[in-house]
């Protein structure tokens, strides 16, 4: 189980993109402005983030998160 | 008969009813997905493992799901050695009729030589199709006390998707499928659980060419919606990310449902069979429903998604043995176009399975 630090949440992403595009992954980044974004990209991640916090993330949810940091807060408002 | 309703299911059983063969038809022609256009060869690489789908059966012009469920049908009745005037009822679930009207089941009842007292029925259902016909075939047998029902599934969904559409291409498959339904005094019942969502309609939708948004020129222009999706009024629009949701959030609470009411531990289960989205989707519920992936098949490699067809054309690809289904208690859910959700509880006993024909 991860714990629920930000830290912890931005390394788990990271590992769901590609190896060079890794560093550029902070907690302000906009997500859906990375390269590597796509309709897969979201699916292969609203499936990580349900099976390792059980949180199955909708649409308006990724819409309404503008950085990690929303989502990661997002996620824990869901887990409760 | 038994059945008990909340807001959230409607469980039910239907008594004296057994399943006696299952049968499959595919088009021949095969496209494979690694030959898909693709800016990055790594991406699609990710693709083809995360959806399981290397290969997918397309349909020519001229051929229509209710051919393929016709050659399946023929196929099921010769080896179950049928006598086609004994037969009452055709039940043929699709999303892509041969007409608007009439009904596609009807002409089906004269292409097989199926008697002028046979009803006909089509019904108009996708991914969730084949438990629903089941529902439907098998409770009108129950009730009316007729012998013989054929229930028809079968969609040819390729000829809906627009070439432009990068998202939808890699997923969708052709199939047409044949069941055998018989009354029989002394069959162990089916369990059904089965939901709607109505307000989640326009999820997976074509527009134009019902009565709704009749065809017009305006139906025969491309949009773009995104660099990789262009598409027209009549092709098939599907809000994937929405349809993921649904599919992770409410397929395994109805499958524990189910296997609450009829009193089932999970292990009491051989296969699960579910509609064959994607694997991603099939994996996701393996796992909240802690079962062994080896009692989830497969057929998502070599025929992709079918649509209304998979459960059956999975039962034939994977869980036969000989000219048989393996006897077997199956539990087999489908989910998606409605949006619907169905599952039901089956014994397998003796129900015939031959090769999936190759069609022409």
């Amino acid at each position: 189980m991860s714990g629920n630090s930000l830290d912890t949440f931005l390394n788990f992403l990271r590992l769901l993109f590609k190896e060079d595009s890794r560093g550029a992954i902070g907690a302000e980044t906009n997500l859906a402005s990375l390269k590597e974004w796509s309709s897969l990209q979201t699916m292969i991640i609203v499936n990580e983030i349900d099976k390792e916090y059980n949180v199955v993330l909708d649409v308006d949810d990724l819409k309404n998160a503008s950085s990690v940091r929303e989502l990661f807060e997002i996620v824990q408002l869901k887990k409760r | 008969m038994y059945n008990s309703k909340s807001d959230s299911m409607a469980f039910f059983s239907i008594a004296h009813v057994s399943l006696k063969g299952i049968s499959a038809a595919v088009p021949r022609q095969r496209v494979s997905n690694f030959d898909l256009e693709h800016h990055d060869t790594e991406e699609l690489q990710k693709l083809i493992s995360t959806l399981g789908i290397e290969e997918r059966r397309v349909a020519t012009p001229s051929q229509c799901a209710s051919d393929l469920c016709v050659a399946a049908a023929e196929k099921l009745l010769s080896d179950l050695n049928w006598d086609r005037s004994e037969i009452d009822a055709v039940f043929f679930v699709t999303q892509t009729p041969d007409y608007q009207l009439p009904g596609t089941s009807l002409h089906i009842q004269e292409r097989l030589g199926l008697p002028k007292s046979c009803a006909t029925f089509d019904i108009n259902q996708g991914c969730a199709g084949y438990v629903y016909g089941l529902s439907l075939a098998s409770a009108f047998l129950s009730s009316s006390g007729l012998k013989k029902a054929l229930l028809l599934v079968g969609d040819t969904i390729t000829k809906l998707i627009s070439p432009f559409d990068q998202s939808l291409l890699p997923l969708f498959s052709d199939c047409g499928t044949a069941s055998a339904l018989e009354f029989d005094a002394k069959a162990e019942p089916l369990y059904f659980n089965i939901t709607s969502e109505g307000e989640n309609f326009d999820k997976i939708i074509v527009n134009d060419g019902g009565a709704r948004n009749g065809f017009s020129e305006a139906s025969l222009v491309y949009k773009e919606y995104h660099p990789s999706v262009k598409r027209m009024g009549i092709h098939l629009a599907m809000k994937g990310l929405d349809v993921f949701h649904f599919s992770l959030k409410k397929v395994a609470p109805n499958v524990e449902e189910l296997l609450e009411k009829t009193k089932r531990e999970r292990s009491a289960i051989d296969y699960f069979v579910f509609h064959q989205a994607n694997q991603m989707i099939l994996d996701s519920i393996a796992k909240k429903l802690g079962i062994d992936p080896a009692k989830v098949p497969s057929s998502l490699k070599a025929f992709g998604n079918t649509s209304s067809t998979t459960v059956p054309l999975t039962i034939a690809a994977r869980l036969k043995t000989g000219n048989k289904v393996m006897d077997s208690t199956m539990l087999l859910s489908g989910f998606g176009v409605g949006l619907s959700l169905a599952s039901a509880l089956v014994n397998f006993k003796e129900v015939v399975c031959p090769d999936i024909i190759e069609l022409s």
